[in-house]
Parts: structure tokens; sequence; C-alpha cells
């Protein structure tokens, strides 16, 4: 084991480590000392995943530790070991790199709650699953992972759990996760069928063989009554497994439970909601992109649901006043891009985004928590303004977080969102598949152009224009501590400079990211990849046209929201069909209530149903009696012991006498 | 393998050792110093730890040299892998007990030297049954190990508890003894020998008669079954360990019974069964003669759990309660006997192996709170959780490890157990077994409940601190730490007993004219 390998195995423990010192002495600890611990184990593991990425960096090879043998049961072999890849090495430094800064923010953020060392707990938590979600070296190590960081994610929502609808949303969180965890276990079970191992690398290495692939690609009845559909195992598996993801990664039709998780600190939105645990959908399908592309019906409906999922989120977050709300909408549509991206084998482009949007995403929310911080818990868009001499640097590193993420050049979101639009028009513009290409880059093109709308939409209401909260509150706010405004600063440098990792070859840029990672993801479908080389024309014209969007989307929305601010009232006013279509998009397309209608009373109510009539009368019942009956004999066990050694002697002979008599009489008679 | 006497001793290191702490400690109590406060106690444990040493590094011995076995005095004494398990978990029961009682206040007062005498002269009783192959050796182990325990029984000699607990083991003790001598006795009169190997090498050339063996192996069985408090044999058992100082009855719960049932393992499978492939001892065995007995012990098992269990639903007194507890767990493991399979075995050492620390664990918490004031009583044990949060934490964790609920080692161990008898066959058994499981819940939560859900304190400076002391403290911590270990990672466990039945169980197929 080389020094590489001794740190990578040290970077999850080092949060385990945080994690049980904070949640085991953290009375001890007291706030300061809490929040200290936690924010040096997030540290430290960040410094020891420096020699892990150098060595990756340099070699190209990947790091690996076997810990030990973990489960060795008939033929289901599982180490417990890391891999360190082309791949994991990206999210290894998001992880840990953006982690660290959080936890740091958080520092100043928790500073006046009650209980910090019980939040920090939590935090190193939801840092030691998130590793091994992305370092561990098979599929069910992952799934520790995943559902680690799913219990962090619930518990963080709920974090200040006096408030009922706070834990009500943390709760919400959990269940509707569970649905697509349970996709996700239904593929790993389907994936140790066909493999008979959940290794990465046994996985890759054996879709090769013939054999696999053939029992991969043979098709069955889905048994659906009256509908003849039949599938191909490949096929059922991605699915499972891409249900997994929508409901990790926030898509239709499981994305309801994000907008609710706002419910937690805001560092709590900006670490998991927005820079880590939301992408692990996405980390998890290029992880297994070479299973992914054997079946692209699936790829087709991961392209359909991304693209669907980043327009419908992008129309909901327009009409959002919560500040929080829209960066949250703003992340299930930006999800939404990635997974676009994914569906059209642009595996590489999708990631960039994850990484991209990692920094710039976790700014935004991080400038929104100093934002409700300096107005002392004020969320609501329409009682901010002017806050842009209040709270300078606040404004500063939103505006770059902002210009960023609205795809304006050259800033990171438009290297990354360049990328993945190219990947959705491809079809289109090189004549290959012209409908399909269509379809998806309509739905990206309007994505992009709905989020620079919504986003300048934001940085205006908050910062520009005239204060519309109370004068008291508007003089109170102050700008945040250091702790809060250096991570700000170094995220909005990232935010600038991130992009330039992934300079197209169309600008005569290397594509240092794409190229990095092409070893570990699919080249699907091949002539996609091919014909990116010889249309460099039309990816410039895309780019402008692209570019364009941003610049119209977002000078639109200056242009309402400072000179006209009572537009929008007035036109709903005017038109009230265009105030219906208003109305419908605030409420959210009154999805949760349709899913209340739908699934949940339903669920309900047979579940009420099953408790009166099943558990209470028949279960309940059998249990009563089962224990009546174990009494009555208990109490005759008892009084069998009556504590006379005759009666002792009694029971002896009849047990001897019985045990000589079968010997005798049972055995001897055959 | 043949070695010379030297060679031979020195795989006789441990029971060495223990002989010479045994000594020392006589020495000590008689010729020491007047004011030796718990110098007694620290040689006793020291010894013990030093023993343990040796069973370890014996252990490694062994397995250096795969599957190698040796033979001691005319080949009525083996040291084998098989038997070296069981020394380790009896050494390390004697260990933590010698720990324990050095914090027993009466027993202290009581004379510490005669104690830890006694203790000593137990654990090489169950050294040697570990790995007796000789009906002579069997009893002179067994007797070993019965008699000073008898005396720790009473070891309270005020106390009238104590000294009743004292006479009922005795004249049970004595009544089993002498069924199980007779059948002894008839043992070498049907078949010449007083050897394991040889009596099965009777039968297999015909000179005894298997349904006459079988008999008086019946009667051996119910000597046994007295030691592993198997029903009907087990009505000593409550009032025994209700009324024996509990250090001693965490003792017999535990280590004297791995004592049992290592005997009861190499007796039978050497004469009544034999490997399908002599030299897999871990796969499938072979009865000899009629395989009704399995049925036998199985229809055993099926009672004492059910009697243990049923019988522990209305217990108010803890250690009574752990007591019908400890009945039940002798019924679990006894599944594992009925196999016929080195897997069942090797679930015995393994549910034997846990069992011992979560047992050990929970007798160790009602010690603890017995010396911080509290006493003995389910009632007593009220707001526990709150008032010794850790100790109420270690309880919980016994606790649900012995209902054998996940992730904890009880669960590892019952999966084992079912396992075995599903694969081979005995689907029923595992049904009436995890029933007994779900009925065994309750009591053991009752206990837990008292101490969480009952007592609990209004406000936060209402809370009345039991202090249990850093010693009971690190002592739970190490019981702690395999039961929740071996519930997550178990593998290390598991190897270490399927080695320790796959190398050596009870007698390879051995030239028998060798000794003759």
């Amino acid at each position: 084991m080389n020094e590489a390998s001794r740190c990578l195995a040290a970077v999850p423990f080092l949060c385990l480590a945080g994690f049980l010192a904070n949640g085991l002495l953290g009375r001890r600890l007291g706030r300061n000392g809490g929040a200290a611990v936690g924010v040096a184990a997030a540290i430290a593991s960040f410094l020891f995943s420096i020699p892990v990425a150098r060595e990756v960096f340099s070699t190209g090879e990947a790091v690996k530790v076997d810990l030990f043998a973990w489960i060795d049961v008939a033929d289901l072999q599982v180490k417990f070991a890391f891999l360190c890849d082309r791949l994991s090495v990206i999210m290894l430094l998001i992880v840990t790199g953006v982690g660290s800064l959080i936890h740091l923010y958080s520092a100043g953020y928790m500073a006046h709650d009650a209980s910090v060392p019980r939040y920090f707990s939590y935090l190193n938590l939801f840092m030691f699953s998130m590793l091994l979600l992305v370092l561990g070296d098979n599929l069910l190590l992952m799934f520790v992972g995943w559902e680690g960081v799913g219990l962090c994610s619930y518990l963080l929502i709920g974090f200040w759990f006096e408030d009922p609808e706070k834990a009500y949303a943390g709760r919400k969180a959990f269940i509707v996760n569970r649905i697509g965890d349970f996709g996700f276990a239904l593929g790993l079970f389907a994936i140790f069928m066909v493999f008979h191992s959940f290794d990465y690398e046994t996985i890759r290495a054996n879709l090769g063989d013939s054999n696999i692939r053939g029992r991969l690609l043979s098709t069955f009845e889905l048994g659906i009554p009256f509908v003849d559909v039949k599938m191909s195992l490949v096929c059922a598996i991605t699915l499972a497994l891409f249900l997994g993801a929508t409901g990790k990664s926030a898509q239709i039709p499981l994305y309801v439970w994000l907008p609710d998780a706002m419910a937690g600190p805001t560092p709590v939105s900006a670490l998991i909601h927005a820079a880590t645990m939301v992408t692990s959908g996405i980390y998890m399908v290029c992880r297994l992109s070479h299973l992914f592309v054997m079946a692209p019906p699936t790829m087709d409906i991961i392209a359909g649901v991304g693209g669907a999922t980043a327009v419908f989120a992008a129309l909901m977050a327009l009409a959002q006043n919560d500040i929080k709300k829209v960066l949250a909408y703003s992340t299930v549509s930006q999800l939404g891009l990635m997974f676009l991206a994914l569906g059209t084998g642009g595996f590489s482009a999708g990631f960039f985004h994850v990484f991209t949007h990692a920094f710039f995403k976790a700014l935004l929310f991080l400038g929104a928590g100093s934002v409700i911080h300096a107005l002392s818990g004020e969320q609501d868009l329409r009682r901010m303004g002017g806050l842009k001499d209040r709270l300078p640097a606040t404004f500063a590193t939103m505006l770059i977080g902002t210009v960023a993420i609205a795809g304006i050049p050259p800033f990171a979101g438009f290297f990354s969102k360049d990328e993945i639009l190219w990947r959705a028009w491809e079809g289109y513009l090189t004549g290959r598949n012209i409908g399909h290409g269509l379809i998806l880059g309509l739905l990206g093109s309007f994505a992009s152009a709905l989020t620079a709308f919504y986003m300048f939409r934001l940085l205006t209401l908050a910062f520009l224009g005239a204060p519309r909260g109370s004068a008291e509150a508007h003089s109170h706010a102050h700008e945040s501590p250091w702790t809060m405004t250096l991570p700000l600063t170094i995220l909005a440098i990232c935010s600038v400079a991130a992009g330039f990792l992934n300079v197209p070859h169309a600008l005569h840029g290397s594509a240092h990211f794409s190229a990095w990672l092409q070893p570990v993801v699919a080249a699907w479908p091949e002539i996609a990849t091919a014909a990116q080389a010889s249309h460099h024309g039309a990816e410039i014209g895309l780019m402008t046209v692209s570019t364009l969007i941003a610049f119209g989307g977002s000078g639109f929305a200056l242009w309402i929201y400072l000179k006209r601010p009572g537009l929008p009232a007035e036109v709903i006013q005017k038109s009230p069909g265009l105030g219906r279509v208003y109305a419908v998009i605030r409420d959210k397309f009154y999805i949760d209530e349709a899913y209340d209608r739908i699934v949940v009373r339903p669920v309900k109510l047979t579940a009420f149903t099953l408790w009166i009539f099943v558990d209470v009368l028949i279960i309940d019942t059998l249990i009563n009696v089962a224990a009546l009956i174990a009494e009555v004999i208990s109490e005759a066990a008892r009084r069998l012991q009556d504590g006379a050694v005759g009666t002792y002697a009694v029971w002896f002979l009849a047990g001897a006498m019985l045990l000589l008599g079968y010997f005798l009489f049972v055995l001897g008679a055959a | 393998m043949q070695l010379g006497v030297v060679e031979n001793l020195s795989f006789l290191t441990p029971e060495i050792l223990l002989t010479v702490t045994l000594g020392a400690v006589i020495a000590l109590d008689i010729g020491g110093p007047k004011d030796r406060k718990g110098l007694v106690a620290r040689l006793a444990a020291t010894g013990l730890g030093a023993t343990l040493l040796m069973v370890i590094l014996t252990y490694f011995e062994l397995e250096t040299k795969q599957r190698a076995r040796v033979f001691l005095f005319a080949d009525s004494f083996v040291v084998d892998p098989f038997s070296m398990f069981f020394k380790l978990v009896a050494g390390v029961c004697s260990f933590m007990i010698a720990l324990f009682a050095a914090k027993v206040r009466r027993i202290e007062s009581q004379g510490e030297g005669e104690f830890y005498t006694l203790l000593l002269v137990t654990t090489l009783g169950i050294f040697l049954m570990a790995g007796v192959t000789d009906l002579v050796g069997m009893v002179v182990a067994i007797e070993t190990l019965s008699i000073p325990s008898y005396i720790l029984a009473g070891f309270y000699k005020r106390d009238r508890g104590s000294s009743e607990a004292s006479l009922k083991y005795v004249l049970y003790g004595a009544t089993a003894s002498g069924s199980m001598l007779f059948g002894l006795a008839f043992l070498y009169g049907l078949s010449g020998t007083t050897s394991f190997q040889g009596i099965s090498a009777a039968i297999a050339s015909g000179r005894a008669d298997v349904l006459s063996i079988s008999l008086m192996l019946g009667l051996v069985l119910i000597g046994l079954g007295f030691k592993i408090s198997a029903a009907p044999f087990h009505m000593w058992t409550p009032d025994v360990y209700e009324g024996s100082p509990t250090a001693v009855t965490a003792y017999l719960s535990t280590a004297s019974k791995a004592g049992g049932f290592a005997i009861l393992i190499r007796l039978f499978y050497s004469i009544l069964a034999r490997p399908e492939v002599a030299s897999r001892p871990e796969g499938q065995w072979i009865p000899i003669g009629d395989p009704g007995w399995t049925t036998l012990v199985a229809v055993i098992a099926v009672v004492t759990m059910t009697i243990g269990n049923l019988a522990a639903y209305k217990q108010t007194n803890v250690k009574r309660l752990l007591a019908y507890s400890s009945i039940a767990h002798a019924g679990y493991i006894l599944l594992g006997f009925v196999v016929m399979h080195g897997s069942g075995l090797m679930a015995m050492l393994f549910y034997i192996a846990t069992y011992v620390f979560m047992n050990l664990g929970a007798f160790l918490c009602v010690i603890a709170v017995s010396e911080a004031g509290g006493g003995e009583e389910i009632s007593d044990f009220r707001g526990l959780g709150w008032r010794a949060p850790f100790l109420g934490f270690c309880m919980a964790a016994f606790l649900f490890s012995l209902t054998g609920l996940p992730p904890l080692a009880g669960f590892v161990g019952k999966v084992y157990l079912f396992a075995a008898l599903v694969e081979h066959g005995w689907v029923w058994l595992s049904v009436v077994a995890a029933l007994n499981s779900a009925v065994s819940l309750y009591y053991y939560v009752r206990v837990v409940k008292t101490m969480y859900l009952e007592g609990i304190p209004r406000r936060a400076g209402d809370v009345v601190p039991l202090r249990i002391g850093s010693h009971f403290g690190i002592m739970l911590f190490v019981c702690l730490v395999p039961t929740i270990l071996f519930g997550i990672y178990w593998q290390p466990l598991a190897r270490l007993a399927t080695w320790s039945v796959g190398a050596s169980a009870p007698v390879e197929a051995r030239p028998v004219a060798a000794h003759k």
C-alpha cells in the first residue's frame, strides 16, 4: 500500500471520526468545540484527498485500497474497498473541497443555534456516507452510502424538528426517496443475478462476455395483463436503476421532495441538495455507463425525463417568491439538463455540469444564506431589495454565480451548458436523428432561457432596486463574518475558472475534461462522438445562439424587474387567461395536490383499512390469544418449579425414563 | 502425530500454566502477607490472562501445522483446534469473571483466596473436558468442574439463598453424575475399552451392539443434559442461578455450559456418527446405527427452549429471568447438534462464542447495578437507562442480542443455526426455534422497557445518577464490542469456528490397534 492509497483509506474515516466525536461527546465539546471538530474533520479529509488526487491526475490510473473482506457468504463476495479512478476523483474533490467550504460557512451560519454539535455530527456523517458512495469499489458499498446520505438528508432537513412543517419536509424527502431506493435495490439484485458480483471492474469486464451479453439482451414479457410488452433484461435493470436516480437526483416523477427540503439549514441545502447528494444519481449512471448504453430505450427515457424536468422545474422557478425555493427548482432544472446530456450519451458533458454546478449552485445557496442571515431569517424576495450596498461581498459573489448559471461566457456555466446543448441538438444539426434532436434541443434551450430569466429576477429582486422590506430590517442588515464570506469568494473564483477545464475543440480548446473521462465512460452513440469533430461550424453557431438566449433572458429579467416592476401584475390583470397560467405555475402545477389525491390518500386509506381490519381485528387478536396461551403455560411452568427438591427428583426420574424408553422402545423396535 | 514427551507437553502449556497459577494462588492465600487486599485477585487474573495468551499461541501453532492434532496420555487426551476453541471461550470467561469478581465486595470479605482457587480449578476442569477422548478422563474432567462449582454456588456462606443453591446443585448434580457413571460403566462393559474411538471401533467390528451402546449413551446424555441444563434436567438451574453469587452464576451459564457442549459433541459424534468423507468433518456426517437419536435431541432442544422461554415470561427477578433465558439458549445451541453436518457444529461453536459475550455482559450489568447499591429485581431497574446511560445502553444491547435482533452478534449466530437446519431438512425445527425467539423478545424487552420507559425523569435535574465506576464500565465495554462487532463483521469468528470444526472435530478414523 503506497502513500496515496493510505490517504484514500483515511479520507472517509476522518469524517466518521468527526461524526463520532460530535455525536458521542457533543455535550462536552460545546458549541465552539463541536464546530471546530466538525470543520477540522472536513478539512482534514480534503487535505488527505490531495495526495490521492495528485496520484490519479499524474498517472491517470486508479488508486485502490482494499480494507477487508466485508461479506463472504456462498457466492456473494463483497470487499470493503475504495476505488478512486478518473471519475470518482472528481467527486472526491467536490465532496471534500466544497464540503469543507460549506463546513466552514456553517460554523458562522449556525453559530447562534442551540445544537451545533448535533448539526456537525450529521454533516460529518453525511460526508462519510457520500464518500462511501463515490469511493466504494462496488455497488453494494455505493448502496450503503446511498442510504446513508438519504438518512443524513432526512436528519438535516428536519434539523429543526420542533417545527412540524420542517419535520414533515424531512419525512417527505425520506419517503419519496424510498420509492427510488426500491428501484435501485431491484437493479442491484438483477445485476447480481447476471454478474454474480457487485464490483464495477468485474461488471465492466464481464460485459464483453458473450454469454452475459446474450443474457442481458434477452427479452422477457413484462406480464402486464392485456398488453404485450417485451423488454430486454438490461433495459429493465437500467430503468430500475434510473428510478433510483430520479429519487436521489430529484427528477420527474420523484422531484417533489427537493423544494420542500429547503426547510433545512441553508448550508445543508448548498451541500446536500445542490452540490453533492443530488448529483449521485448522475454519478451512478456515469459509473455504469457501459451498462446503460446497452439499453437505448432507457437512454431515450433518461434524455426525455431530463429535458422535461429541466423545463418544468424552470417554469416553476419563475413564479416562486421564496429565495431558496427558486434555487431549489433551479437545481431540479439543472439536474434535468445533466440527465438530458446523459441520455444522449454525453456522459462527460453531464458530469462536467455536475462539476461546475457544484461551485455556482453552492455559491448561490450560500449567498442566499448570507442574505437570509443578514435579514434575520427573511426568505421572501418580495420583502428584500436594495441589499447591494449593505452586503457588497455577497452581492458581488452572487452576481458571479448568477452569470455563471445563466450561461454567459466565459463563466463556468457557459462551457458546461454549451456541451450539453450541443449533445441535445446534435441529432438535429447533423441530420442524424432530426425529430429526436429537435425535441431535446428545444427543451434544453428553452430551459436555458428560463434559467437566465429567473436567476436575474432573483438577483434583481434581492439586491437591486429600492428596499421593500421594513426599514428596520434593512438597516440592521450587515455583511456576514469571514467564515461565511471566505467560502463565497473561493466558490466565486471557481465559478469563473472551472469552465476553462473543458474548452471545446470548436473554440480551439483542448476539452481536457472530456478527454480525461473518456477512458472510464462509454462512448455512445459512436457517430455522435465522431460528429462533434466534423461539425465545428454548427457547434459555434449553436453557441452563439445560446449566448444570445442567455443575454436575452437576463436582459429581459433586468428590464422588467428594474424598470417595470408592476408589469407582471398588470399583464395578469389584463389577460385572465395568462393570469390563470400564472396561477397554475405559481401553485407548482398542483403536482403536490395531485400526488396527494392519487397516491397519498389512497395509500392512507388502504393503510387505515388494513390497520382496522387486518391489524387490530385479526393480527392483534391472534397475538393476544397467543400471548394468553403463553401466559397460561408460563404460569404452569413456573408452578412446576416449586423449589422442592423432591419435585425435581420426580421430574428427573420421569425425564430419564422417557429418554431411555425412547431408546429402548422406539429405536429398539425399529 | 507422534512426538516425544517434552514436545507433547508443550501443547499443554495452557493447562500447566493454569495449574501453576493455582498453586501460586493457594500459596499466596495461605502464606502471603496479611494485608494483601486484592493481591490474590490480581495474581489469578494475571495467570488467567497468561493462560489465555498461551491458548491463542497454541491455536496458532496448530494452525501453522494445518489439521494438526496431538494425542497425549495414551491417547486419552487430544489437543486440536476444536478443543482449543472451547479453551479459548472458557479462558475468556474465566478471565472476565476473575476481573469482575475483583471488585465485588462480598467476595472479598468472604475470602477471595478460596474463590479464585475454586475458579481456577473449574477452569482446569473445562480445559480437560474440551480435550478428553476417554471415558475415565471424562469423569475426572467433569468432576473437576462440578465439585468446585458446588462450593462456588454456596460461596456466600451466611446467605440462605446461596446455601440453598449449593445444596440443590449438589443433590441434583450427584443424581445426574450417578446416572452418567452408570452409563459409562456399561459402555466399558459393552465395548471393552474406555476410549471413544475404541467404542466406535467396537461397534464397527460388530463386537458391541449399537442399540445397547446408544441406550447407555442415553444415560450419559442425562448427566451432560444436567451440565448444559437441557430439559427435563434443567430444574436446578433457576434456583441455583438465582441463589449463587452473580459472578458464579455468570460463570455457570457460560464457561461451564461451553464445557458441557464440548464433551457432548465429541462423545456423540465420535461414537454414533462418522464423517461421510473421513478427512472432511466440516461436511456431511453419517449416523451409525439408528439415526433416531438426533430426533430425540431435537425434541429435547425444542422442549428446553420452550420451557426456558415460557417460564422466563413471568419472572420478576433479573437473575432468575436470565437463568431461564440461559436454559432457552442451551436449546438453541442444541439445534446445531441434530443437523449431522459440519455446518451445524460450526453454528454451535459460533453461537457459543457470541453467547458467552452477551450473556456475561448481561450478568455483568446485574453485578454492576447491585454493587452500585441497586437490586436484582426487574423493578430495581426502573429508569436505569437515564440514571446510568452507558450501563442501560449496554444492557439493552446484550438483551437485544440475546433475542437475536440485528445488527448484533446473537442475530448472526441464529442465522447460522437456522440456516444449517433449513439446509438439511429440519425446517419444522427452525420454525419452532424462530417462534421461540419471538416469544423471548417479550421478556427481554420488558427489562429494556423498565430501564427506559419507566421512571423517566421529568426534568434533567431529577436524574439520580447511578455510578458504576470505571472498572465495571470498561468490562462492560469489553463485552459490548464483540456483541456489536460480530453482528456487523463476523467473518473472522465464522472462519475460526469453521476451521475448528473442519480441522479436528471429534475423532479421525485412527487405527484402533495403535493403542491396544
